[in-house]
């Protein structure tokens, strides 16, 4: 709506003949839009799975080498109100628990690292090692101070999260144009001010590449730890089943853990458009 | 007509400046008048952007002062320091989160003249440089020009006593270039505003300038100071035709040229 007006702004001639057409024109381009987003790979997957139905139909696989869609299917319904959900209860609640904290220590010691060039060149090193560590071998560790606790699970999801959500956030931070300062100093902005009306502003895009692939890393952190330990949880559940040859159920889960994970990516892309919208 | 404009309004005295080994300024001294417009002319590199930001307290010299109506320039910037200026850069730096009216607005946040007449300043402000139906959109929106006029915008909206100008047009595309130069000195009549802009080309400095500086190449100094005097009255479109126009510009141009070969042969 803003964009309308500021076109019929921009060519104030064409004021009164812009206003009926647009929703005209606009119309098939939205369409087109909305297909490209999201028919395009519903078709291209469709045939994907038609084609994993007919192989599995063809040479007669059986169930325990490769299920077909169908019987993957089955197995969802079967067993998500009573199997799956508690499992993804679960993870999502470590993930919302890990990846809140991380958000928060994350913007935290940006800010800290932020103001001191010392502080950030001793927390980067640090950062990245618990970032690239594989969740498994982190496990163990907590496992000897808090047992099978769920707490285990929250803080390794946010040892790994709360890095790449801090690094990024700081990047943004510490990318000031010089050229802008020039500006800010020339009115004579507090570092306060500048903090505010700029500094935060300009890290915005940077802070939500952090959010979207803090997500990302919290759901593999997440179900990662359920592999390791414990007894609910997706990753339990992916682990279980495969023991068990259960191989429709594997499928189930992780067609569900997926789902989660491009929710989740997808929720924070739309806030981050909400609030970004000067691009 | 103003009343007796104050002599020595903005002095620079005997001003140095080096970034380490490298000298860029040399003793440059300059006293600009209350209402008057200055033009500071120079190749590329001769540092006359880092006069124009010691001029506005983005940099601070290394010998000599900046004065400002009789008293010298605090060490640090503050927002009352900085109230009585306004500065346009060389790239218009408006802020991309901000709308046109929002960047316009931020000299009145920062200098705390967000009173009542806030909103009417800024659209009274949008309105002469011509920009008063495109306040809601954000920078990324406008062209180069309407961008570089929203930054003027912002440098006049808390009617500073002094402007500074640094290269304003160059970012922008000729036939801008040239409107906006006009529109520029009809800013500077109606306001009566001190103007000190920085420039490279000569018939620019003689259109603007009430004065013109020659300065040097680096490590530079003041080459030569250039009256247009009278002229400027009549500026209007034919006076690129005057004699006097052609015989000043020949004279300007020698002096920069014969400091480009002395410097070459030594």
């Amino acid at each position: 709506m803003n964009k309308r007006d500021a076109f019929a702004q921009k060519v104030p001639s064409l004021g009164n003949m812009v206003d009926l057409p647009v929703e005209n024109i606009m119309a098939p381009v939205l369409k087109r839009a909305w297909m490209k987003k999201f028919l395009y790979p519903m078709i291209l997957s469709g045939c994907l799975v038609a084609l994993w139905q007919w192989c599995v139909n063809f040479f007669q696989l059986p169930g325990t080498v490769m299920p077909g869609p169908l019987s993957v299917v089955r197995a969802l319904r079967t067993n998500f109100g009573n199997i799956i959900l508690p499992d993804l209860l679960f993870t999502l609640k470590i993930i919302a628990a890990g990846y809140a904290i991380s958000i928060l220590t994350g913007f935290l010691l940006a800010a800290l690292c932020s103001q001191s060039k010392w502080l950030s060149r001793s927390i980067a090193p640090i950062a990245v090692m618990f970032m690239v560590m594989p969740t498994i071998i982190l496990i163990p560790i907590f496992m000897v101070f808090l047992g099978f606790s769920p707490i285990v699970r929250v803080i390794v999801v946010s040892l790994q999260c709360a890095p790449i959500i801090m690094l990024n956030t700081l990047a943004g931070f510490t990318a000031m144009e010089p050229s802008h300062l020039e500006m800010l100093s020339a009115h004579g902005c507090s570092k306060w001010q500048i903090f505010t009306k700029y500094t935060f502003f300009n890290a915005m895009p940077r802070i939500f590449t952090g959010l979207k692939l803090g997500c990302i890393i919290s759901i593999i952190a997440a179900l990662g730890s359920d592999f390791a330990m414990g007894k609910t949880g997706l990753g339990y559940r992916i682990k279980i089943s495969s023991s068990m040859v259960a191989l429709d159920m594997v499928f189930a889960t992780i067609i569900v853990a997926a789902l989660l994970g491009i929710i989740m990516f997808e929720a924070v892309s739309f806030i981050e458009k909400r609030v970004i919208v000067w691009r | 007509m103003r009343l007796g404009p104050k002599k020595n309004f903005f002095v620079l005295e005997n001003i140095s400046k080096s970034y380490g080994e490298n000298h860029v300024l040399t003793e440059i001294t300059l006293y600009v008048n209350e209402g008057e417009f200055v033009c500071i002319l120079g190749n590329t590199g001769c540092g006359k952007s880092t006069l124009l930001k010691i001029m506005g307290g983005i940099e601070l010299p290394d010998e000599g002062k900046v004065i400002f109506q009789g008293t010298p320039r605090e060490r640090k910037n503050t927002p009352a320091s900085q109230s009585c200026f306004g500065m346009v850069f060389q790239k218009d730096q408006l802020m991309d989160w901000r709308t046109v009216y929002e960047n316009v607005r931020f000299p009145l946040e920062i200098f705390g003249v967000n009173g009542a007449d806030g909103p009417s300043r800024v659209e009274e402000i949008l309105d002469v440089v011509g920009l008063k139906k495109f306040g809601n959109l954000y920078p990324r929106e406008l062209s180069g020009g309407m961008r570089q006029r929203a930054a003027i915008a912002r440098s006049l909206v808390h009617d500073p006593n002094v402007l500074f100008l640094d290269q304003p047009f160059d970012a922008v595309d000729a036939i801008s270039r040239k409107a906006l130069s006009f529109e520029l000195l009809d800013i500077w009549r109606k306001t009566s505003k001190t103007i000190v802009m920085i420039t490279n080309s000569i018939d620019e400095a003689l259109l603007l300038g009430g004065r013109v500086v020659v300065m040097s190449d680096a490590p530079s100094s003041i080459a030569g100071t250039f009256e247009v005097g009278l002229l400027h009255k009549e500026k209007t479109g034919d006076f690129r035709e005057s004699q006097a126009f052609w015989s000043l510009r020949r004279k300007i141009r020698q002096t920069l040229e014969c400091r480009q070969l002395c410097e070459e042969a030594v």
